[in-house]
């Protein structure tokens, strides 16, 4: 079956489906981490007491150029692609998959730190935002690893019989990757520095 | 909107993180007085520097992608 507009764009909405359908998904998620900031918002100015430097700034620091380094890959697996440069389109891309690996175990660490201390999320309602909005956000991590490892692994295929889908489709998951980034490009301050 | 086009509006957003992370260091330096945080300040400061340049570059080289 051939499924049309998966390539060439739609003339209704001016979009390839892949790329509506992308769109659509990011503001859903908008309106789901939209909504969890503003609980963060009205729980914090509406307590007496919000405790402050609990949190391992330098950790946090080193996880947001790891993220923003991984943008920097996505992009740039892309832009391969579309130089047709599939070697570094590789690279690329395996390169921003292990990026995502190490926010991870950053993740991990700063966990089990927390764990080990008895800061469990019953612990405060500010251990509980933290864990429920950085758990969110890493959960999305993981799930962007998902996608970068099927196009690692078996999704790599497409490249040779559907070029053009193929580097749509990997544009489709930077616009994703980056979605997550941003979400951290607020977490970040608001949750360790503020 | 493109990822080329998704990927300078978050360049400029981060851009925008490292100048507050940077006063934010700057910030605590006044109040703690260690040099860990005047150094993370200058080097946040640089990042961003770093970061505006890329971008520039970015836009410039993929103008035509």
């Amino acid at each position: 079956m051939n499924i049309p507009y998966t390539v060439e764009v739609r003339p209704d909405t001016g979009l390839a489906n892949g790329k509506l359908g992308i769109w659509l998904f990011l503001a859903s998620e908008v309106m789901l981490f939209g909504a969890l900031f503003s609980s963060y918002i009205i729980l914090r100015t509406g307590s007496i007491h919000w405790p402050q430097g609990e949190l391992n700034v330098w950790l946090g620091m080193v996880n947001t150029f790891i993220l923003i380094g991984s943008s920097v890959t996505m992009v740039m697996a892309w832009a391969s692609l579309k130089l047709n440069d599939w070697g570094k389109h590789r690279l690329y891309l395996i390169l921003t998959f292990a990026l995502a690996g190490i926010f991870l175990v950053n993740k991990y660490i700063e966990y089990a730190d927390h764990i080990t201390r008895g800061e469990y999320p019953s612990h405060s309602t500010f251990v509980a935002m933290y864990f429920t909005l950085t758990g969110l956000h890493g959960l999305h991590i993981l799930g962007g690893m998902v996608v970068m490892a099927y196009f690692i692994g078996p999704g790599k295929k497409m490249y040779q019989t559907n070029r053009e889908q193929f580097v749509n489709r990997i544009e489709y998951t930077g616009l994703y990757w980056h979605f997550v980034d941003l979400v951290w490009i607020f977490l970040f301050p608001v949750l360790y520095l503020l | 909107m493109s990822l080329r086009a998704f990927h300078l509006l978050f360049i400029g957003l981060s851009v925008v993180l490292a100048a507050f992370f940077a006063a934010w260091a700057m910030g605590q330096y006044r109040l703690e007085h260690q040099p860990v945080y005047a150094l993370t300040g200058v080097l946040s400061l640089g990042a961003g520097c770093g970061l505006a340049v890329y971008g520039t570059k970015f836009q410039r080289k993929t103008r035509n992608l």
